[in-house]
């Protein structure tokens, strides 16, 4: 095949062609059978990848919804119970799609509507007091330099990253880069420390640890400290409200870099 | 290992899908006890959240029950087609969750922001993910790179040549050259 359209098939599989480069291979694919199987043996390929992957088991309640779904579906199209391993199926209307998720997932969406507004509302004040908004124009400065960092950290030539299993089931990456000297800190399923304490993040290297900030359980963190070294590793260890000069409790995670 | 079923080989997984799109309910319960913990993995290696990943999972069913008329049998394996569907709906979740993210720190709400996937976090992270797969891992540095920023974060070849600082014709080259090598190594089928 020629190299532009083999760039053209496996771009059009993985995604992120033009839009002049996503309509010519959409109009290959319907044309020109060559094409065609080209970009099925690269869909086939990335299948194979992903069964690379842990399977992971829906939970009971997400398998649930999903095996009512065909039940849904056909109730809300005929208005009427259907029992059977092989129903003709009705037309998908409106009141199907509506039906399809689970009872549970309407009450988080209805009561995260809820706290967008609320959020939108607070927000509005806050806009007024000038205080606050001094406040927020630093909170939006700081996720602007936040994420400037973790774009430095993707471009970085010697990105690399350790993940560490907690043993309670959570987990954490660290990913890094010593050319940039940058650190980023990601928990996975961690729970957040108790009222007056602080989850807080070392650098430990043959001189000990040093201080390199708080985190919380539920984002990344950007480390921010002395300079590391690849023979340097990153703990996290549970502190008392506002961190410590030094570790006071046994690490709950230590990532070698 | 069997080979795989764009090459002619046994595939169950489209043959369920045909049997749902003409209304079997019996085989789309197959299907999903089939294929609903490998898809499940899929999408939450992009989205990073379980909770997300399963509501996901849900549309993706949805799909395969309302619309899997349009999987070809002809045209590859049944299990490419779900995985396919499932890796769009999720990076269709997280550009919409980011771009809602954008919203609102524009209008000076970040309090979102822990909510929300974050594409350059999540990122980093299916890199990661990506070289522990073993086909992958076979994958020079670059080339695995670059189709991981694609495949698993969703970005254009332009955003990524630009995330790497090297020209997009090299960031073509190392998708196609990658590609070509991951689906040689996996014997879908030889390099034309």
């Amino acid at each position: 095949m020629h190299t532009d359209r083999e760039y053209l098939a496996a771009g059009y599989v993985i995604g992120g062609l033009s839009a002049d480069e996503a309509a010519e291979a959409e109009r290959l694919l319907h044309e020109d059978a060559e094409f065609a199987r080209e970009v099925a043996d690269f869909e086939e390929t990335m299948a194979l990848v992903a069964a690379d992957d842990e399977p992971m088991a829906p939970s009971e309640e997400a398998a649930q919804a999903i095996l009512s779904i065909p039940r849904q579906n056909i109730l809300a199209a005929s208005g009427e119970p259907v029992r059977g391993s092989a129903p003709e199926r009705g037309p998908v209307t409106g009141p199907g799609r509506q039906v399809r998720r689970n009872r549970p997932a309407l009450y988080f969406a209805l009561a995260a509507s809820f706290l967008l507004l609320l959020c939108a509302v607070l927000g509005g004040v806050a806009l007024r007091a000038q205080a606050e908004n001094e406040q927020l124009r630093e909170t939006v400065a700081g996720l602007d330099a936040e994420q400037q960092e973790v774009q430095r950290l993707l471009g970085a030539p010697d990105l690399a990253a350790q993940h560490v299993e907690v043993g309670d089931g959570s987990s954490v990456t660290v990913s890094y880069s010593v050319t940039e000297q940058l650190i980023l800190v990601t928990p996975h399923d961690m729970e957040g420390p108790e009222e007056g304490q602080d989850l807080q993040m070392w650098i430990i290297d043959q001189d000990g640890a040093h201080d390199a900030g708080l985190m919380t359980a539920e984002g990344p963190a950007v480390v921010t400290g002395p300079s590391f070294s690849a023979d340097a590793a990153v703990g996290i260890t549970v502190e008392p409200e506002g961190g410590s000069e030094e570790p006071t409790s046994e690490p709950l995670v230590v990532a070698e870099l | 290992m069997n080979p795989p079923a764009s090459l002619g080989g046994p595939d169950p997984c489209g043959e369920l899908l045909v049997r749902t799109a003409s209304g079997d309910a019996q085989a789309f319960e197959e299907l999903f006890r089939g294929q609903g913990s490998v898809l499940l993995a899929v999408i939450l290696r992009i989205v990073r959240s379980r909770a997300l990943a399963e509501e996901i999972l849900q549309d993706v069913f949805a799909e395969v029950w309302e619309d899997c008329s349009r999987f070809d049998p002809g045209r590859g394996s049944g299990r490419a087609w779900l995985i396919t569907v499932s890796r769009r709906r999720a990076i269709d979740r997280v550009r919409s969750v980011s771009a809602q993210r954008e919203r609102d720190t524009a209008h000076g709400e970040g309090q979102l922001r822990q909510e929300s996937p974050d594409v350059q976090y999540e990122a980093l992270e299916n890199i990661e993910s990506a070289r522990a797969a073993r086909a992958v891992q076979g994958l020079p540095e670059d080339q695995a790179r670059a189709i991981a920023l694609a495949y698993y974060h969703g970005m254009t070849h332009v955003e990524i040549a630009d995330h790497l600082g090297v020209p997009l014709g090299t960031v073509k080259t190392r998708i196609r050259d990658g590609m070509r090598r991951l689906r040689t190594s996996l014997g879908v089928t030889d390099a034309h």
